[in-house]
């Protein structure tokens, strides 16, 4: 997405604003539209559970509605909106019933060896599953719930989502060095968890 | 190797990091690698929102948020973590207080309860007090079966205790203590062979309500019970020894009322077997002498038995008595100059039995009725301050007697 886009784009959730703050309660549906997706699938690659996803993304656009009037357009609604969805996923992953959830299977590895792999969530897809790519997904989304709460936002946001560094350094509020050396030992865990098969 | 990847880095920077990348086998196999996940990132199916995602976006705003957050802090999980033991503890704690929450209140309550009773007997006469007057007649009648009940001292006085069983619940219960030997007599009257032994000196109360209204004896209506009166008094009125020609009259009788008290202590000791044994050892003597007089005066025909037969002979004798009946004309014209109503009357045909005059007399008449009564015959005057005081209706049963010998 070149620059002038992305422009147009913030403009186009400025005015989305505008009108909501004006009265429209249509613009809100509007904004709504435009964002469930990206905002549903950071939820789900930060929680790995669909349901739990939903609950979070509902929340989040509920907190857009209620503080809409709060937005003081010094950054973008993407922006503001993904700091919202991110804070909302932590709160959940530091919740005692989200970890409570979570059944952890041993992926590749001798349980006596220290470093012999990861924990990964089982969710409980059959392992004879026809298709590879389903296969690769949920194996991936596996390694990335294994990672820590950081790093995994940040390879969200940036391997995923395709956010820009700066961007991520906003809504994260951590500097971008330390986005770039989060990310870094993210991707190297990952390679670490997913070895032989990518 | 990331920023050169993602092309962050300047141009002369990428520029040595390809020359690099030429020579080291080692950052070619990163840089693959690098390139491979990020085509897997982007290639990670995006994950979308369920169709009516906006409905129920739009449901959850209307909903209310002080409702939602209640619920919310109601059913999650707390944030902090309780140890099992101190859960223990608490538990425990908790259990112990509410069995003695639940203990004492019972304890408390046994003495009120009590209290309660007392205070209830006192105002008026309760149920328990009736059951108790009338185990207490029941002892009479037992008294009464035979001729122990002959004030022939002062002992016997005393033993037959006036009786104030109403007053109070706690003084009715010491009485009934007292009365010990009347549950004895009690259970006499409930064993048939005892009531076999009972009614060989006497007939059983319906045969001698019977009795009465063929004979002398003449029943007043009685008044219902509770019917102004408060206190319930029954006086032993003996009559003076000196009547000499009565003595005569009265000589079978008083024999058997001597032997009496040593019979009626035999019967509720012994068996009712045993007792009975006694009975007719004792009586058949006298059976076989007047044998002849009870084909005579056989008029009372109900009473089964040869023994009570020969009781009914006595009985004849008995009935001539002008002394009790005299004082009992007396107590009458008493109970009339004193204000008094008089409820019954009872001159039975029996020997060994009193006549008995029942009134009402008042509170503040009670001491002159006694005074009176006193001067005529000798009498126990019970406790009767409480009844003066307090102006009430005293309702006495007398009882008068022949002294015995």
């Amino acid at each position: 997405m070149d620059k002038e886009n992305i422009l147009e784009e913030s403009e186009t959730d400025a005015d989305a604003i505008r009108d909501f703050l004006d009265g429209k309660r249509s613009a809100f549906d509007t904004l709504v539209m435009k964002y469930q997706d990206r905002v549903f699938n950071i939820c789900y690659r930060m929680l790995g559970d669909y349901d739990e996803s939903d609950d979070c993304a509902q929340d989040v656009f509920v907190r857009v509605y209620r503080s809409l009037g709060k937005f003081r357009f010094e950054s973008k609604f993407s922006t503001w909106l993904y700091r919202i969805t991110v804070n909302s996923c932590k709160n959940r992953l530091a919740s005692v019933s989200h970890r409570r959830n979570r059944s952890m299977v041993r992926l590749n590895g001798d349980p006596d060896s220290e470093v012999s792999g990861i924990d990964i969530r089982d969710n409980g897809a059959s392992p004879s599953n026809a298709f590879e790519k389903k296969e690769m997904n949920r194996l991936i989304q596996s390694a990335i719930q294994s990672l820590p709460e950081a790093q995994r936002m940040v390879v969200v946001l940036r391997d995923i989502e395709g956010l820009p560094y700066d961007e991520i350094s906003k809504l994260s509020g951590l500097n971008p060095g330390t986005v770039k050396s989060k990310l870094a030992r993210a991707r190297r865990r990952l390679r670490d968890a997913l070895k032989g098969m990518v | 190797m990331q920023d050169y990847i993602e092309g962050e880095l300047d141009q002369v920077t990428a520029q040595g990091v390809a020359q690099h990348l030429q020579s080291c086998s080692r950052c070619i196999k990163e840089l693959e690698y690098l390139k491979k996940h990020l085509s897997y990132m982007k290639d990670l199916e995006t994950v979308r929102a369920p169709k009516d995602f906006l409905e129920r976006v739009h449901r959850r705003i209307e909903e209310s948020p002080e409702e939602r957050r209640f619920f919310h802090t109601l059913f999650s999980p707390l944030r902090f973590k309780i140890p099992l033991e101190l859960s223990a503890v608490a538990a425990m704690v908790i259990a112990i207080i509410f069995v003695l929450q639940v203990t004492r209140p019972v304890k408390r309550q046994e003495p009120v309860a009590v209290e309660k009773k007392a205070e209830i007997a006192e105002a008026l006469p309760s149920e328990k007090a009736k059951s108790e007057e009338a185990k207490a007649e029941k002892l009479e009648h037992v008294q009464e079966a035979k001729p122990s009940e002959y004030p022939a001292s002062e002992s016997t006085l005393q033993a037959k205790k006036i009786k104030p069983a109403e007053k109070t619940v706690p003084e009715s219960i010491s009485q009934t203590k007292e009365l010990q030997p009347s549950e004895g007599a009690a259970a006499l009257e409930e064993s048939p062979a005892e009531r076999t032994a009972v009614s060989s000196e006497r007939p059983s109360a319906p045969e001698r309500k019977g009795e009465s209204k063929a004979g002398s004896a003449e029943a007043l209506p009685e008044e219902p019970a509770g019917s102004g009166s408060v206190m319930d008094f029954t006086v032993v009125m003996v009559l003076p020894g000196e009547m000499k020609d009565k003595e005569e009259t009265m000589k079978k009788t008083s024999s058997a009322a001597a032997r009496a008290p040593a019979e009626y202590d035999r019967v509720l000791s012994s068996t009712p077997a045993e007792a009975l044994e006694g009975e007719e050892e004792t009586y058949r003597p006298e059976q076989a002498e007047k044998a002849s007089e009870r084909e005579k005066t056989a008029t009372v025909s109900k009473i089964k038995g040869e023994k009570s037969t020969g009781i009914q002979a006595e009985k004849a004798e008995a009935t001539e008595n002008p002394a009790l009946e005299k004082a009992a004309e007396y107590v009458v014209g008493l109970v009339q100059s004193e204000g008094g109503v008089l409820v019954a009357k009872s001159f039975p045909n029996i020997p060994g039995q009193p006549f008995v005059v029942t009134a009402d007399i008042p509170g503040s008449h009670i001491n002159s009725f006694f005074d009176q009564l006193g001067s005529y015959g000798k009498i126990q005057v019970p406790p009767n301050d409480e009844a003066e005081k307090k102006a009430i209706t005293v309702r006495i049963r007398i009882e008068i007697r022949l002294p015995v010998r």
